[in-house]
């Protein structure tokens, strides 16, 4: 169509000037005459033919698509220029992209809610025992539903593991959410199957108070307990039920208890909590937790709390709210008022992400530094490239094109590179994504929805967009305006290299400054990854697989000790098991049993009470881990009895509570199997374990034997495999041996969870290993842009001082000076980006903080380090060109301006 | 090109127009043809930029005005000749209209100065 156009025109134009010039020759001119009167009547052909057709093409559209068709050809033209920029620019935009959409997943798409954005969780805090986050009594959850002005509605769920068995299949572990029956409703969900909870559905039993789920509870023998009303979680109905229509109203057998399922949820439900809270997001079953609110004890908190804000309510407006419910139970509650408790409302989607959210920022920073340093080298192409061309441009304006057309033109070339890199780039953050899901941390929230949506396309369009206008402008700008004169009167092979320099310069300056940030931020997760592999977490992870094992082992608590003596002693049998143990919970596994502990003046001043970390273990639990023991003795088998008041506690505990004395043979006023605290007496004192996390050493912790709970509680097994030093040692080997230990045991029990417990460890690195991989190949992709950019613009120089060089040569100048000459422009243009770069990393590395281990931002090491390499990254981009103006031929040096 | 091209094509613009829809009412014409007329009717006192009848004529295509169609000429060439629409027909009636009440008015102004 634009060529049919072209072509008209051109034969008209052709026409209209043989007719004017056979006119001429009538008129008794001489044919060279004519034609060349012919001509000066027409005036500037290019400027009429390009303007009529602009005026055929009309709107601004239409002349773009031209200019765009024009682009691409010239781009085809010169293939190598626009393959290295293309590339360059996917490479810049694909990061971008895949962060983005991390960005968009986590923190910009609404959660999976009616009206997310009125969604708040309530925490309990206890300040004077520095505990955050801390669940609710069914009491204090009733209090706070009944007495806020500021809540709709609010629901409490409690997370436990359960077990089902469905016909003759194996009894299979689950992942139960304990609910109020308004969960459904604050959430604004509907089921798919069935109905939602009533509130009939909780009604408790008659009897016996609840017990913390979860949690071997003594069960009332007497009374059959009430049926578990159930509502299926939409996956798990597909997988278990094979999406069966008329599942509701079935009953099915949930380890021993009746549970009767009333409908099935929609599918995409989430139950979204901060990653601390350890609540599986995709539970398999909703129950309706059937609590006495009347009877349950206010010191047995297990519930978490989310609300509905009514309209118009502010966070400030609800905070004030539940303080004031807290003061309320503080006055009534002087246990709540000694541990100084607080209230506090977090709008859910913040509090979900507040963990990730400097994490992503980071990164979102980092790769947005990549894609400037792309536009950057880009631009400097373009100069490069708007340089060799402005010979051809100068002729174009002289040729009657305006400057605007010059500059769309430019523009559109631009465009049609970045836009072509856009659709690469799309590509490349799709491998990205599905990389990034491979290494994301298990604390990102929602990462399995982080995929390419409208959002995304739209921001790498305008990534796009934005980059062309970034790296095309100045370029265009310059090109359009040339000196005319003095770009036609040149006649050098390499016409207005000289122009653009400072610009060209600049540019560089700018790269080697952010890839020198990206390099220290990289250096820091590096230094921080280090620290944190140097950690000794208190145990040994290494040659242990770890398991639990669901449901009890019998009913009287003689039957469940026999039991589990039965199991560990088949365990040690299996051939190359060195040590079996159990605990509750397992350092690492993200569960929180945490409880008060004092000294004898707690007895009277219930403020001086803290909190600490409650393991529950069977004899010989430190051996199997590794765990040194540093005072006292640890448990034995005799001491795994329920009126044994013995406790083993961590180093740390023992610092705390007494400070330069020895702890073993005092005594603990702590707060554990009953309501009330009792006297424990420490017989031990061991090195402290990483429970919540490696990167800092956590609260103190208490060690008590299984059998001082009620036999069963330790419900992580732990086999320790018999290692040859120097040998790989992978205790997945035991795992089918002590699946067939169990089962040939009690083939009702279930067995989960089984992995090595390297495994878990390895989990708790991934937050910073996570961080350390997309910095590191940041910072590394930026360093080599940065090198090429720095390559680039050495080339150029060396080339527009090929007369200068040979002029020294030819006066005497050695080949080492000329050589140091070209190293030291590079040096220098290196040095001020580095000062400049200095100076930001400094700045901005301090929101990388949250992210750090055992190393400051400022950390000097990680600085001259950086600082070096870059230096020989510096001389290597240097080398090149350096060398080329060494051995430059002074003759023809000279002959070539 | 004069000094100040922007301005004097500015002048030209509308009136350019009417004269081209003018010259196509005597029948089709190719471009060369459309300058030809324009200058002999004016008798040689309008002498275009030739080149500048090309954006004019696209324009009048564009908006409907006119079109246009390849056609032998007299003497065997292929000439893109350029023909009046009924749209066209009433624009020029429009124009001339417009153009008599125009020149008619500046008239009258020039003539009371010179009454006066």
């Amino acid at each position: 169509m634009t060529d049919h156009m072209d072509d008209r025109l051109d034969e008209e134009v052709r026409f209209h000037i043989e007719m004017q010039t056979e006119k001429n020759i009538r008129a008794g001119m001489p044919a060279d005459e004519a034609r060349r009167q012919a001509l000066l009547r027409f005036g500037g052909r290019e400027r009429w033919k390009s303007e009529a057709r602009d005026e055929y093409k009309g709107s601004l559209f239409d002349g773009l698509r031209k200019d765009f068709v024009f682009a691409a050809r010239s781009l085809r033209k010169h293939r190598g220029f626009s393959v290295t920029a293309i590339l360059t620019l996917a490479l810049g935009i694909g990061a971008s992209t895949a962060i983005f959409s991390v960005v968009n997943a986590v923190l910009l798409r609404p959660l999976p809610y009616a009206d997310a954005d009125r969604l708040a969780l309530i925490w309990g805090d206890m300040r004077a025992r520095k505990v955050t986050d801390f669940p609710f009594s069914p009491g204090n959850y009733q209090d706070v539903r009944n007495q806020s002005a500021t809540f709709k509605d609010i629901a409490a769920i409690a997370p436990f593991n359960g077990s089902i068995q469905v016909g003759g299949d194996p009894p299979e572990q689950t992942h139960n959410l304990g609910v109020t029956p308004n969960v459904l409703s604050v959430l604004g969900l509907r089921v798919l199957l069935g109905r939602d909870f009533e509130a009939g559905d909780a009604t408790p039993p008659p009897a016996p108070p609840q017990a913390a789920p979860g949690q071997a509870a003594p069960q009332a023998p007497q009374a059959p307990p009430p049926p578990n009303i159930v509502i299926l979680n939409h996956g798990f109905w597909q997988r278990r039920f094979g999406g069966d229509p008329r599942i509701v109203g079935k009953s099915i057998d949930m380890g021993g208890q009746p549970g009767i399922i009333i409908g099935v949820l929609r599918p995409g439900f989430e139950m979204l909590f901060p990653p601390n809270t350890n609540i599986e997001s995709n539970p398999d079953m909703l129950i309706a937790m059937r609590v006495n609110f009347e009877t349950a004890s206010r010191l047995n908190v297990f519930m978490r709390l989310i609300g509905r804000l009514k309209p118009g309510v502010t966070l400030a407006a609800a905070n004030q709210d539940v303080e004031r419910i807290a003061a309320d139970l503080k006055e009534r509650f002087p246990i709540m008022k000694g541990a100084d408790t607080h209230y506090r409302v977090e709008l859910m989607h913040d509090d979900l992400v507040s963990d990730v959210r400097p994490a992503i920022f980071a990164l979102m920073g980092a790769v947005s530094f990549v894609l400037l340093i792309a536009c950057a080298n880009v631009a400097n192409l373009l100069l490069v490239r708007a340089a060799a061309r402005e010979r051809e441009l100068a002729i174009r304006a002289a040729m009657g094109s305006s400057p605007w057309r010059i500059v769309r033109q430019l523009l559109s070339e631009s465009l049609v590179l970045s836009l072509t890199s856009a659709v690469l780039a799309l590509g490349l953050a799709y491998a990205g994504i599905k990389l990034l899901i491979a290494l994301a941390p298990a604390n990102l929230p929602r990462l399995d929805s982080v995929n390419i949506d409208p959002r995304v396309l739209v921001f790498a369009t305008l990534a796009a967009i934005v980059a062309a206008a970034l790296f095309g402008t100045v370029p265009a700008l310059r090109a359009a305006r040339p000196q005319l004169a003095d770009v036609l009167r040149a006649s050098g092979r390499t016409p207005g290299l000289g122009g653009g320099k400072l610009l060209r310069n600049g540019v560089v300056v700018a790269e080697v400054a952010l890839s020198f940030v990206l390099l220290v931020g990289g250096g820091l997760m590096v230094r921080s990854f280090i620290e944190l592999s140097r950690v000794r977490p208190g145990y040994d992870p290494t040659g242990v697989l770890t398991f639990q094992v669901g449901g009890r082992g019998g009913r009287s608590d003689d039957e469940v000790s026999g039991f589990q003596r039965r199991l560990g002693d088949r365990l040690r049998a299996i051939p190359g098991v060195a040590a079996a143990t159990a605990v509750t919970p397992l350092p690492l596994d993200g569960t929180q049993f945490n409880s008060r502990w004092g000294k004898e003046d707690a007895v009277t001043d219930n403020t001086k009470f803290q909190q600490a970390n409650v393991h529950v273990v069977l004899p010989g639990y430190f051996e199997a881990m590794g765990t040194r023991l540093i005072a006292g003795r640890t448990f034995t088998d005799a001491d795994n009895r329920r009126d044994f008041m013995g406790v083993v506690i961590d180093d740390m505990l023992a610092a705390k509570a007494f400070p330069g004395e020895s702890a073993v043979g005092k005594r603990l006023y702590a707060r554990t199997r009953e309501q009330e605290p009792e006297w424990l007496d420490i017989i031990g004192v061991v090195e402290h374990q990483r429970h919540e996390g490696l990167a800092t050493p956590g609260r103190e912790s208490i060690f008590l034997t299984d059998a001082f709970f009620g036999h069963g509680v330790a419900g992580t097994w732990a086999l320790r495999l018999r290692c040859q030093p120097g040998e790989p040692c992978d205790p997945t080997r035991l795992a089918s041996a002590a699946r067939n230990v169990v089962s040939e045991l009690d083939p009702k029990l279930a067995v989960s969870n089984l992995q090595p417990y390297t495994r878990l460890v390895d989990r708790a690195m991934t937050p910073t290993r996570f961080a350390l991989v997309l910095i590191g190949v940041f910072a590394g992709v930026a360093a080599m842009l940065a090198c090429v950019g720095l390559y680039g613009v050495l080339s150029t120089a060396v080339r527009q001082r090929t007369a200068e060089i040979g002029v020294r040569v030819a006066f005497g100048a050695t080949r080492r000076s000329i050589f140091g000459l070209v190293v030291g422009d590079g040096m220098k243009l290196s040095a001020l980006g580095l000062a400049v770069g200095l100076l930001t990393a400094f700045w901005l590395t301090r929101a990388m903080t949250t992210m750090l281990v055992g190393v400051r931002p400022t950390d000097a090491t990680t600085y001259v380090t950086i600082l070096a390499l870059f230096l020989v990254i510096a001389v290597m981009a240097c080398l090149i060109p350096a060398r080329r103006a060494a051995s430059l031929d002074p003759t023809n040096a000279l002959r070539s301006d | 090109m004069g000094k100040n091209p922007a301005e004097s094509r500015e002048l030209l613009q509308g009136t350019l127009d009417m004269l081209v829809l003018k010259s196509l009412q005597l029948g089709p014409m190719h471009g060369w043809g459309i300058t030809e007329r324009i200058e002999s009717g004016s008798r040689n006192v309008l002498e275009l930029n030739q080149g500048s009848l090309y954006p004019a004529l696209y324009r009048l295509e564009k908006q409907g005005f006119i079109q246009s169609a390849w056609r032998q000429t007299e003497n065997n060439r292929r000439g893109r000749y350029y023909a009046l629409t009924p749209a066209g027909r009433r624009r020029l009636a429009a124009e001339r209209e417009n153009w008599e009440r125009l020149s008619g008015a500046v008239n009258l102004v020039l003539r009371m100065t010179e009454g006066a």
